[in-house]
């Protein structure tokens, strides 16, 4: 930034008589900036870990927590984490005060941009949010956080092509990110690439064996494959209250049905609370159907 | 016989002249009995047949006679006539009748001495012939007549007469050592009264001699005994003893004498350092006057001393002296005034030799003796300076003089202080003419080369700013403005400085440059001291019209206020004294003082001030005032700047701040060419899109072509903001937009999706014409784009290869509708049919493969996989109604070698596409249906929880 010092020229138009007055308390130390942190000053994890179902991700994503679970977690001299679960609690402005807050401290910390973004793109704004992601990469090339959740951003925007291209070259990035590899598996699954999901959710599963998402997801790529034994022994580490969940219940519903456990199907599927989006709603149906249970 | 007739004519002819003559009664009685005895004497020589010498001696005595009383007429007639007139007469003309009488007297002596040699009385002829003679003027004759009479004369008084006449003749020739005893034998023995003469004559031999005593003694005697029977000689002794006296060094007694005889003494002195002066005796009648000058009491004849004295100096050109006794005389008439003549002279003697000084310091002469000529030089400047303190009056015209003088002589600081004076005091008499000169001459003497640097410094000042009280409107004087003007700038009289600006512009008033020049030293001379009231001061004389200045030092001038007011605050910026600073331009921009530019300037750095403390709101609004105030060139010229503002309010969450600053940018540079103004401009509608501001979006869209953007940047961003459109509904605008991309068929493969948006919306409508054309557009854009090699993004590919299945759809729809009959010709017939369209699937599907869609690759093998085995299956199951068990059971097996083929194909094509799937990674929800067998169709992997968002990097 250059200050005008010395114009030489002359603009002729008046100004507004404004009635400012000038800030007698400021100082000089308003001017003081602080030393901006580096990326290697940042501990780019969270050291805390809250009690979940789903902790196979939990250094790197509060995301797939529940409110309950982020309620473990309090603001703490970690700005980025307190940006981080103001966001997640829904109060974005106070979110982005703060983080405007942090500015001169963490500008040069590709965890800060990217958190802001992942903040922006929690509140709806897709394309400030991409805006974020990019100084993420320009602070940090290839940042494999920001590189990961464009590919999220993507794939909310129903782009899932380019979600997976995200994904893929943040997996490459970093081979032992986990969350990449969580979400490029998951993508692989909803098209039906059981064979390219199926590795990436096991070695998720083997780092952190109690996740019951993970669980879900490895018994659903059988279930899929048609293998339904392992299908079900998967299953059967999910905690019995997970089941009434449509993602898990109706799949562990349907394999117990082609294990010839009717009864069992049936009474994971009555455990089966009405799913909220479409596809499982539509799912929903086609299992009762393969169930032989009547609307 | 001649020469007595010679002789008788003579005396005849004498007769008749003498009656020409005016004669006094007196001469008329003597001269009557005078020539009744020579006529008696001559009647008698004749007689006596001119053989008697008593008688011939006696004509000679009475012509003689006669002649003297001629020559005394003559001389008074002579000396009657005016000299000029005198000058021009032949003087033997006047004295030509004694000289007659002379010649006979002389004549008849001659005859005499010829003839009677032993004559008793010849001592007496002989003295006769050596008067006549001498009166005659043939004075070596009468020299050898008077000694012989000396020696013959048997008359005491014709021989003491004749040895006085020889004495004199000794003291003519300055033989006074023979005269001496002449003139001692005379005084001796006679006392008739011509002895004062011959005394006084013989004290002169004496004092010749140096026998200064008998001489003074002698003198004495002269004087006392002059008057009464003597011949009066007083006054010559008083006029020469005095040099005895001085001579024989006895002054003391000289006064004495004066005293005594109750004379002045001084006078006498006076008259003799003139005589002595005369004779070449310089040291001698300085002394003399010195002596006398010492021992005077008395003013006037002091004075008088002094005025000898001057003439003595000048005479020997003595000068230090002369100039010495000038300034007491000066001085003492400045006490009180001289006497007119000792003041007329003393004037003649002061301006006479300044004149000779300063012509001889003028002159070439003296040009190898740089010392004497400098000396003379300041000999005639205190001439000069004596002579004009004698008259007042004329004091300018003696100290022009004296410059001039000093000029002549090179010394060009003295003359240039000279030449001022000369002026100051013409200008109290108002004497325009040496005013003229004396500045002439100073700037002839500025201009010398040899004036030193320091000595022309001094006087710049004071010599320009005369010029001007003279003439201040010629283009000469115009210069000289300027000089003086310089001179008293350098030399720090900034008041001076200033009245010669005024004045100057007040003399040449449209010579803007010149004032603007002026003007600009004076006001950067207070800028510098920080004396902002008196800047503001002569602007405010400008805007009353004071000064007259071109608009471009208008415009510089402002810019000079804005930089005082701008200075101070600068100062504490540069010393890193940032709230000084701020709180300073704040006032700068409140101030009713200031100028637009110094607030606008102000304004700017409020802006980066406040960025600085990341305070974006107010960062924004004076960027927003600075804006506002700044012309086009100036936005670009600080466009980085503000461009790194408006990313840091985008990057500080102030999205709305980075929005407007960036628009605001843009329409400021609008006619600018600036690298920077299509930054501004995608900025401004990305952060607007960002912001959700689509109609912000599209105002700064709306300026794209008056502010020249660039095509390929209004591409871009119009492609991003129909997506937005599309999303809102605001077909219009989508259409608007495509239509006007349409235009560069480089954009071509991006408008194919974002009108399949459009395309769908008008058949929502009803509007199947639109559709078609649009249909119809994407089309030829997809072929123009694929024969330019344009890249062509996926879900425009998706779009298209989904087009081509329409087809393909409509082939397996057909195939679906040949239903499989006997007779068996025609099932025979239908399923020739149905294998033709399956060729023909088959033919479109590697078409729609070479687009390059994974999706529609899917689709189209998903359809022709389903065709193969629907068609297989019915082949399967295809039971010929009305025939026998055998013909069917015939006709099964026949059919097995049919169907069996056609479902490996679909196999095989499964197994292609499941390839193809996941090589290429394709994403298609018609995956399961080519990836899984039938029985497992259906079955999903399904979750609430869409992908996840990585906050950290992760514990490695």
């Amino acid at each position: 930034m250059k200050f005008l010092l010395i114009l030489a020229f002359l603009v002729s138009c008046s100004s507004k008589n404004k009635a400012i007055k000038a800030p007698e308390t400021v100082s000089n130390e308003a001017f003081k900036k602080e030393k901006p942190l580096t990326n290697a000053q940042v501990s780019d994890y969270y050291k805390e870990s809250a009690k979940s179902i789903n902790p196979a991700l939990q250094d790197e994503t509060l995301d797939r927590l529940s409110q309950s679970e982020l309620a473990n977690y309090s603001s703490s001299s970690d700005p980025l984490l307190d940006i981080s679960l103001k966001c997640l609690r829904g109060d974005f402005k106070s979110a982005f005060s703060t983080a405007a807050l942090y500015f001169n401290r963490y500008q040069k910390v590709a965890a800060y941009w990217n958190q802001v973004a992942n903040c922006h793109l929690n509140s709806g704004a897709h394309r400030k949010a991409l805006l974020f992601y990019n100084k993420a990469l320009e602070v940090k090339p290839n940042y494999v956080p920001a590189l990961n959740n464009i590919g999220v951003m993507y794939s909310r925007q129903g782009m899932d092509q380019k979600a997976l291209i995200a994904f893929e070259k943040a997996n490459k990035e970093s081979r032992f990110s986990k969350t990449p590899r969580f979400n490029l598996a998951r993508l692989y699954l909803v098209y039906g690439l059981v064979d390219l999901a199926l590795p990436l959710f096991q070695g998720l599963l083997s780092e952190s064996s109690g996740d019951v998402d993970l669980l879900n997801a490895v018994a659903t790529a059988y279930v899929l494959k048609g293998e339904f034994e392992k299908a079900k022994s998967y299953y059967q580490n999910v905690p019995n209250t997970e089941w009434g969940r449509a993602e898990i219940g109706l799949n562990l519903a349907l394999t117990l049905k082609k294990l010839g456990q009717e009864e069992e199907a049936q009474k994971v599927l009555k455990k089966i609370a009405a799913p909220q989006s479409i596809g499982l709603k539509r799912y929903y149906v086609f299992v009762k159907s393969q169930l032989g249970v009547s609307e | 016989m001649l020469k007595m007739i010679v002789l008788f004519i003579f005396m005849i002819i004498e007769v008749a002249y003498g009656t020409r003559l005016t004669l006094d009664e007196r001469r008329q009685k003597i001269l009557a009995i005078v020539d009744e005895e020579l006529s008696e004497v001559s009647r008698l020589a004749k007689t006596q047949d001119f053989k008697s010498p008593d008688t011939l001696f006696r004509i000679a005595e009475l012509n003689l006679e006669k002649a003297r009383l001629f020559r005394e007429v003559e001389n008074e007639q002579y000396l009657a006539i005016p000299p000029e007139e005198r000058a021009r007469l032949n003087k033997e003309e006047y004295f030509s009748k004694s000289r007659k009488f002379f010649e006979s007297a002389n004549d008849a002596a001659q005859v005499v001495v010829k003839k009677f040699p032993s004559y008793s009385g010849i001592g007496d002829v002989y003295y006769i012939l050596a008067y006549n003679l001498k009166e005659l003027g043939r004075n070596e004759e009468a020299r050898k007549y008077f000694k012989m009479a000396s020696g013959t004369s048997k008359d005491p008084k014709i021989s003491l007469k004749s040895n006085l006449a020889l004495a004199d003749y000794y003291y003519n020739d300055k033989k006074y050592q023979e005269a001496i005893p002449l003139y001692e034998a005379t005084i001796n023995r006679a006392d008739d009264k011509w002895w004062t003469k011959d005394a006084f004559n013989l004290a002169w031999s004496y004092y010749r001699v140096r026998n200064y005593q008998r001489a003074i003694s002698l003198m004495k005697e002269v004087h006392q005994k002059s008057g009464g029977k003597y011949v009066d000689m007083r006054s010559q002794v008083e006029r020469d003893i005095g040099i005895f006296y001085v001579d024989a060094n006895l002054l003391d007694e000289a006064v004495l004498f004066y005293d005594k005889n109750g004379l002045n003494y001084t006078e006498q002195f006076v008259k003799i350092s003139a005589v002595i002066t005369s004779q070449g005796r310089f040291d001698q009648a300085e002394k003399l006057l010195e002596k006398v000058k010492s021992m005077e009491k008395d003013r006037n004849r002091r004075n008088e001393i002094m005025m000898a004295q001057l003439n003595l100096f000048d005479k020997y050109n003595k000068i230090p002296a002369h100039l010495i006794v000038c300034r007491e005389l000066v001085d003492q008439h400045l006490n009180s005034p001289l006497e007119k003549n000792h003041l007329e002279r003393l004037s003649f003697h002061v301006n006479k030799k300044a004149a000779e000084l300063q012509k001889a310091a003028a002159s070439d002469l003296y040009n190898s003796v740089p010392k004497t000529k400098a000396q003379k030089a300041k000999e005639s400047i205190a001439y000069f300076e004596l002579a004009a303190k004698l008259n007042p009056d004329e004091k300018a015209d003696k100290v022009f003089y004296q410059a001039e003088t000093s000029y002549v002589a090179g010394d060009f600081g003295l003359a240039i202080k000279l030449y001022i004076d000369a002026f100051d005091y013409a200008k109290i008499k108002g004497n325009k003419k040496i005013m003229s000169q004396s500045l002439e001459g100073m700037l002839s003497s500025l201009g010398q080369s040899s004036l030193s640097k320091n000595v022309a410094d001094k006087y710049y000042i004071q010599v320009y700013s005369r010029f001007i009280e003279v003439d201040a409107n010629s283009e000469r004087a115009s210069a000289i403005f300027i000089k003086l003007f310089n001179a008293q700038f350098d030399a720090k009289d900034i008041a001076g400085a200033e009245a010669t600006m005024a004045k100057f512009s007040k003399n040449f008033p449209s010579d803007f440059k010149t004032q603007e020049g002026m003007l600009a030293k004076i006001m950067e001379h207070y800028r510098a001291k920080k004396d902002y009231l008196s800047v503001k001061k002569y602007v405010e004389r400008i805007n009353n019209g004071e000064f007259k200045i071109s608009n471009k030092y208008a415009e510089a001038l402002k810019s000079l206020m804005t930089k005082i007011q701008i200075e101070g605050v600068q100062q504490s910026l540069e010393k890193g004294d940032k709230a000084t600073a701020l709180r300073g331009y704040h006032q700068i921009y409140v101030s009713s003082e200031s100028t637009p530019k110094a607030k606008m300037n102000a304004a700017y750095n409020l802006a980066a001030l406040y960025f600085e403390m990341g305070d974006t709101v107010q960062s924004s609004q004076w960027a927003t005032t600075a804006l506002n105030e700044m012309d086009a060139a100036d936005v670009a010229k600080f466009s980085d700047s503000f461009l790194s503002m408006a990313a840091g309010y985008f990057l500080r969450q102030g999205f709305d701040q980075s929005a407007d600053l960036s628009d605001r940018m843009l329409s400021k540079l609008c006619r600018e060419n600036s690298s920077n103004k299509p930054v501004a401009y995608k900025n401004a509608i990305f952060i607007a899109l960002a912001n959700a501001d689509v109609n912000k979006a599209l105002e700064v869209r709306s300026k794209s072509k008056s502010c020249g953007i660039p095509d390929q940047t209004i591409a871009e961003v119009s492609l991003e903001m129909t997506k937005e459109l599309v999303k809102l509904k605001r077909w219009e605008k989508v259409q608007m937009i495509l239509e006007e991309l349409e235009s560069n068929s480089r954009n071509y493969p991006n408008l194919i999706r974002p009108y399949e948006d459009l395309r769908k919306e008008f058949l929502a409508i009803g509007s199947d014409e639109e559709a078609k054309k649009i249909s119809e557009k994407q089309n030829r854009f997809y072929r123009e784009a694929k024969a330019q090699k344009l890249e062509l993004p996926v879900d425009a590919l998706d779009l298209i290869a989904h087009r081509m299945l329409k087809s393909v759809e409509d082939k397996r729809l057909r195939l679906d509708q040949l239903t499989l009959s006997f007779p068996e010709d025609l099932f025979n017939s239908t399923v020739k049919t149905k294998l033709q369209v399956l060729d023909q699937m088959a033919s479109e599907v590697n078409e729609i493969q070479k687009i390059g869609s994974g999706k529609g690759i899917v689709d189209a093998y998903r359809h022709v996989i389903f065709a193969y085995e629907s068609f297989a299956k019915s082949l399967r199951d295809f039971v010929p109604l009305g025939k026998s068990p055998e013909y069917v059971e015939s006709f099964k097996k026949a059919m097995t070698e049919v169907h069996e083929p056609i479902l490996q194909n679909a196999r095989k094509q499964r197994s292609e596409i499941r390839k193809l799937i996941l090589d290429n990674k394709i994403l298609s929800v018609s995956n399961f249906d080519v990836l899984f067998s039938e029985a497992e169709v259906g079955k999903r992997y399904l979750t609430e929880k869409e992908a996840i968002l990585m906050d950290r990097g992760g514990r490695r």
